[in-house]
């Protein structure tokens, strides 16, 4: 049996392995970095939270591995294994964007859900009509029938009452938290393995929050699929997924089981994050906050990415050296000089 | 007892951006619109030539060679028939062949005959922006040289002096036309977008009427109805007027809608809280967040002013004869045998072209410029 | 001044704003959106009012109308003035407004939208006090002082907004709203456009400002746990009605409206530990809405009875008839226990056993 807490480093195969991925933005005003070498895999069937402030990188990252990149991005570097229905590994970094591969795999294998679905859904066509198009995509057998069956089926998964009506209705006349199952309908429409939610409640209340997350984690459960949560609400990490990468300007800083990153943080960057929020159960504790900005992707600080904001910067090294990343326990892993041997004098 | 001041935010060692200014943002935007960089360029040397057009004109415009009547374009040379260089251009003479009444004119180069080209030289007098007199020209050939650099028309004047000449006019109704059009625009457009109700409804049932009525069949009737002893003076204002009293209602409707969407934003809100009078607002707040876009609509209506003229012009219900502009011009290629007879008639169109080209490039990149704060 | 106890700087009386609603093609108003429906609330001096709620459910539109940026339907402001003077804000005209609004200032949700881009920081702050005839030199002093105050580094006065971070755009907006020393500020929302890690900074900054300048802040918010952080009392707002109403602590401990329990449930903790809807059916679908009813001219108007009913586990035939209203509990228990500015407006609220966090 898999271990659904660590990563499994050594264990089986993992689904999805990206590898130091990089991507560029040609902008009129320069270069933009927003991938700086970003490494994570996600096993069959586990839910793997991606968190980090905005701009950190989160939906570029999901965005490289869909090949939906903006014009003028590139990878520059890297690898993204992903082991396909049939078995075989295919690098999605060597693959065509406009591949007839790669079309099958983005919105077959791997969909999302993504966080306005008023965008994801085309305003001219019903909501049946959509699903019905992704079912017939991935299962071109399926007769006008069996697709609308499908249609309904799914729609009552979700959670959606009167499927039979609603399926009709047009995207814009159903409530926001309506849209989003529907979103999540047609995610699940071609029978992925991996599916990638990009702040998939960012926009709802906290109260249809609750239920839609709920139905991602029963629908992650009952189908075995691989999820990758991306958000940058921690309190969403902290019940939702299994493990969890936190990133910062286009880099992982530490990545580890959930209770090991909220329990024991061990880079500067997650601990101040998690001494700077609010938590509603506890009031008498002072916030830290983390002083200073987000430095923008344009202007990239040298050495550790975190170390223009860091409290407990070690010395010089931190602003000249990128920190390698170290592995402190099974599965828990950061990249920061105070947890490292090296020094200015080495090398 | 509490940390009374917070932490000190340092200023980002950003480059001085964070000190422009919106107009500076924008022409740094502009900048890297090429063809509106040429265009625009295109376009000060236009207006500098309608600006200067007395003294960089060889000749008078109303100065008629009877010698050469319709004389196609000569050329400015640098060398001579025998191949020898020279750094003072010339120009040959021309000899006409054929008989001198009939319309079947030939004219040939005259090797023999050599007319140096002079700078800062005198020429025929003129008044200068009708200030004073005087006779300096940029450059020019003695007397009875065949100076006609895009050759001459049926009554043997400079097609290049005149279409000078002409520029003046034809490119200043559309400038002063916008002019106009910009203030009944903003007026009417903010009046109605700001107070709303029922003056709103009445500007904008006015600007549809307007909009509905076909323009050229009403500019003709309006232009129709000047009267006809006008001195031309009045008749080019008169022209301006109804061109303007047409185009207003586009940058009206631009207006009014911004006026709509900005009343309720938040800085408008922030700064109807913190007690700053009405009007204040609409001039600090209101006008500069869309005057870029009012510009940039006006921009883009200049070339219908220019075109309007030539059109009216074209049609004889425009400008007439002894005032030039390229409308005017044009109305000498009217007929089909002039043009095959000598098509350098038809170059006034050009600079209308040209000049309509240009102004829409540049209109083109203004509005990409325009909101230098979206992404 | 009869209006206000001695200690209380705002008092909001049955205030209520109805929309038009227009449809189509002559526009005709066919209803109104009751986005605020007769809301009372009282603020005391130097305390926090936190004022919270889901999407549309009329937390902006009461905050505007405290300050007058929209004028109410029907209700009264009593404000207290630093001249001591009581005076009730939906009632004012023109010069009064805005010698009212010196004492009352507002601060944005959007940090970029709220700031004309085309304005250099020194004319943005400045604004309110060239508004009130202040010269330049001294407009400059002052605002150098106010940047300071807020955490700007002075030397930024030149700068234009689009050269700062959300964050430092958010304590520009908070230096012009503290320019001319009010003693009662309405935040919307201050840190929901912000960054995580730059929240804190805001949030400290405000409780800091309030405790130094003893402010009064009525704060907006979704968040709970942000309420819960800054604020002495709470407002629970349901479509344009306040449901519950008491001092912060007892609000989130135990709550008496199965609105506000919902609420609190619903909120996941940055901590795997504690545990999250663990027994609620996330197939229970999103029945009713938050935001405001609308009410049709041609006299369907909603049904009466409680509004919270299509969302509510607990409701019973009387709350579907009767529309609850927003009282203390009436048994000696809750009296005891609850005190009587613990208000709910809910039937059972002595009945249920409702769990706080
Ligand atoms: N089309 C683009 N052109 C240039 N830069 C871009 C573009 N899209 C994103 N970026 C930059 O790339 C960086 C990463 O953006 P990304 O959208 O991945 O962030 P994110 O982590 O998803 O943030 P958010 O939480 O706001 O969605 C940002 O700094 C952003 O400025
Ligand atoms: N100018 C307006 N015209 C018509 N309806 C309006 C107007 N402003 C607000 N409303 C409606 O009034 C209700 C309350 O709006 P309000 O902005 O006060 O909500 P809110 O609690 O601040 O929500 P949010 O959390 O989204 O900011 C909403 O249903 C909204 O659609
Ligand atoms: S590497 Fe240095 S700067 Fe970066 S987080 Fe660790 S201690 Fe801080
Ligand atoms: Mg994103
Ligand atoms: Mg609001």
């Amino acid at each position: 049996m898999r271990d659904p807490v660590t990563n499994e480093r050594h264990g089986a195969e993992p689904l999805l392995e990206v590898l130091d991925l990089r991507v560029r933005i040609e902008r009129d005003t320069g270069l933009v970095h927003p991938l700086n070498g970003v490494s994570f895999r996600i096993q069959e069937g586990q839910s793997v939270g991606i968190v980090g402030e905005s701009g950190c990188g989160k939906t570029m990252a999901s965005n490289a591995l869909l090949r939906i990149l903006p014009r003028r991005a590139e990878i520059t570097h890297g690898s993204m294994q992903f082991r396909t229905q049939a078995g075989d590994r295919i690098d999605l970094a060597q693959l065509d964007p406009m591949s007839r591969r790669m079309r099958q795999i983005r919105g077959g294998e791997i969909s999302m859900i993504f966080q306005e679905p008023m965008t994801a859904f085309s305003p001219v066509h019903t909501v049946h009509d959509q699903i019905a198009e992704m079912i017939r995509l991935h299962d071109p057998g399926a007769d006008k029938e069996e697709q609308h069956r499908r249609v309904v089926e799914l729609l009552d998964q979700v959670g959606i009452p009167d499927p039979e009506q609603r399926a009709f209705d047009y995207s814009f006349q159903l409530s926001g938290g309506m849209r989003q199952r529907a979103m999540i309908a047609m995610a699940l429409a071609s029978g992925p393995r991996l599916l990638i939610a990009d702040e998939p409640t960012t926009a709802l209340d906290v109260t249809v929050q609750a239920r839609v997350l709920k139905l991602i984690e029963r629908m992650q459960r009952e189908l075995n699929l691989a999820l990758m949560l991306i958000t940058h609400d921690l309190g969403v990490v902290a019940h939702m997924v299994s493990y969890v990468y936190v990133m910062y300007l286009g880099r992982v800083v530490e990545e580890g089981p959930v209770e090991a990153i909220f329990d024991n943080p061990k880079h500067p960057y997650t601990a101040a994050l998690l001494r700077s929020i609010p938590n509603l159960a506890s009031k008498s504790r002072r916030l830290e906050p983390i002083e200073g900005n987000v430095p923008s992707a344009d202007r990239l600080p040298t050495g550790c990415p975190f170390h223009t904001r860091c409290t407990e910067k070690v010395g010089d090294i931190c602003q000249q050296r990128m920190p390698a990343r170290v592995e402190l326990s099974v599965g828990h892993a950061v990249s920061c000089f105070r947890y490292t041997e090296e020094s200015l004098d080495d090398g | 007892m509490t940390q009374a001041t917070p932490p000190r935010v340092e200023p980002d060692a950003g480059p001085d951006l964070a000190f422009a200014s919106q107009w500076r943002l924008m022409w740094l935007r502009f900048r890297r619109h090429r063809l509106a960089m040429v265009a625009g360029v295109v376009l000060l040397v236009l207006y500098f030539g309608a600006v200067f057009c007395e003294i960089i004109a060889p000749l008078g415009a109303g100065q008629r060679h009877r010698s050469y009547v319709l004389c196609p374009p000569q050329e400015v040379r640098l060398v001579d028939a025998a191949g020898d260089f020279h750094f003072r251009p010339f120009l040959y003479g021309v000899k006409q062949r054929g008989n001198p009444s009939d319309w079947l004119r030939e004219y040939v180069v005259d090797t023999s005959v050599v007319y140096p080209i002079h700078f800062f030289t005198r020429g025929p007098e003129y008044e200068m922006w009708g200030l004073f007199a005087t006779n300096w020209h940029l450059f020019g050939a003695d007397e009875g040289a065949p100076l006609f650099l895009f050759g001459t028309d049926e009554l043997g004047r400079d097609l290049f002096t005149r279409i000078l000449y002409g520029s003046r006019i034809s490119l200043t109704i559309g400038l002063v036309g916008v002019a106009l059009t910009f203030f009944i625009g903003i007026l009417l457009g903010g009046v109605a977008g700001y107070f709303g109700g029922w003056i709103d409804i009445i500007v904008q049932r006015g600007i549809e009427i307007i909009m509905a009525i076909p323009q050229l069949p009403l500019w003709m009737a309006l232009s129709a109805a000047l009267p006809a002893h006008w001195p031309p003076l009045h008749v080019y204002f008169g022209i301006t007027i109804i061109l303007s009293f047409m185009g207003w209602t586009g940058l009206a409707r631009v207006v009014r809608g911004k006026f709509l969407t900005m009343r309720d934003e938040d800085f408008v809100v922030a700064a109807r809280l913190a007690g700053t009078h009405e009007l204040k607002i609409i001039f600090t707040h209101l006008l500069p967040s869309f005057l870029s876009h009012v510009i940039t609509s006006a921009t883009l209506a200049v070339p219908g002013m220019i075109l309007g003229e030539t059109a009216l012009s074209f049609l004889g219900i425009g400008l007439q004869d002894p005032v030039v502009s390229w409308g005017v011009l044009l109305q000498k290629a009217q007929n089909f045998q002039a043009v095959v007879m000598a098509p350098w008639l038809l170059l006034p169109g050009l600079f209308v072209v040209f000049a309509v080209l240009a102004f829409n490039i540049v209109g083109d990149g203004m509005r990409d410029a325009a909101d230098p704060y979206a992404n | 001044m009869a209006e206000l106890a001695a200690d209380t700087i705002l008092r909001v009386e049955g205030l209520k704003k109805h929309f038009p609603v227009r449809r189509g093609l002559l526009q005709r108003v066919v209803g109104s959106v009751k986005a605020v429906d007769d809301v009372s609330f009282s603020v005391q001096q130097g305390r926090t009012l936190g004022l919270v709620g889901e999407s549309g459910c009329g937390k902006t539109t009461t905050g505007r109308m405290i300050l007058r940026a929209l004028d109410p339907t029907a209700g009264q402001v009593w404000f207290r003035q630093s001249d001591g003077q009581v005076v009730d804000m939906a009632a004012l005209r023109g010069a009064e407004i805005k010698q009212a609004r010196r004492d009352m200032q507002m601060i944005f949700q959007d940090p970029y939208s709220s700031l004309n881009p085309r304005m250099p920081v020194m004319d943005l702050i400045a604004e309110p006090l060239r508004a009130r005839g202040w010269t330049r030199p001294d407009c400059e002093s002052r605002v150098a002082e106010l940047m300071d105050l807020v955490g700007l580094d002075a030397r930024m006065i030149r700068r234009y907004p689009h050269a700062f971070s959300g964050g430092q755009r958010q304590r520009i907006g908070i230096a012009r709203a503290l320019a001319l020393k009010p003693s009662l500020i309405v935040a919307d929302e201050p840190v929901s456009a912000l960054d995580v890690s730059v929240q804190a900074q805001i949030l400290n900054l405000l409780q800091a400002l309030q405790q130094d300048l003893g402010l009064t802040l009525v704060f907006i918010a979704h968040d709970l746990s942000v309420v819960r952080y800054l604020c002495d009392q709470v407002a629970v707002m349901y479509q344009g009605r306040i449901v519950e109403q008491g001092e912060s602590e007892a609000l989130f401990t135990a709550p008496r409206h199965p609105y506000t329990a919902t609420l609190l449930q619903a909120a996941p903790a940055p901590d795997p530990h504690v545990p999250w809807m663990q027994d609620i059916d996330e197939t229970e679908t999103e029945a009713g809405d938050t935001t405001a009813p609308v009410e049709l001219v041609d006299g369907t108007t909603a049904a009466g009875g409680c509004a919270f009913v299509p969302r509510c586990a607990h409701a019973t035939d009387l709350c579907r008839q009767q529309g609850p209203i927003l009282m203390p509990g009436s048994t000696r228990e809750s009296q005891v226990q609850y005190g009587a500015a613990h208000l709910a407006a809910c039937h059972h609220q002595d009945e249920l056993q409702l769990r706080g966090i």
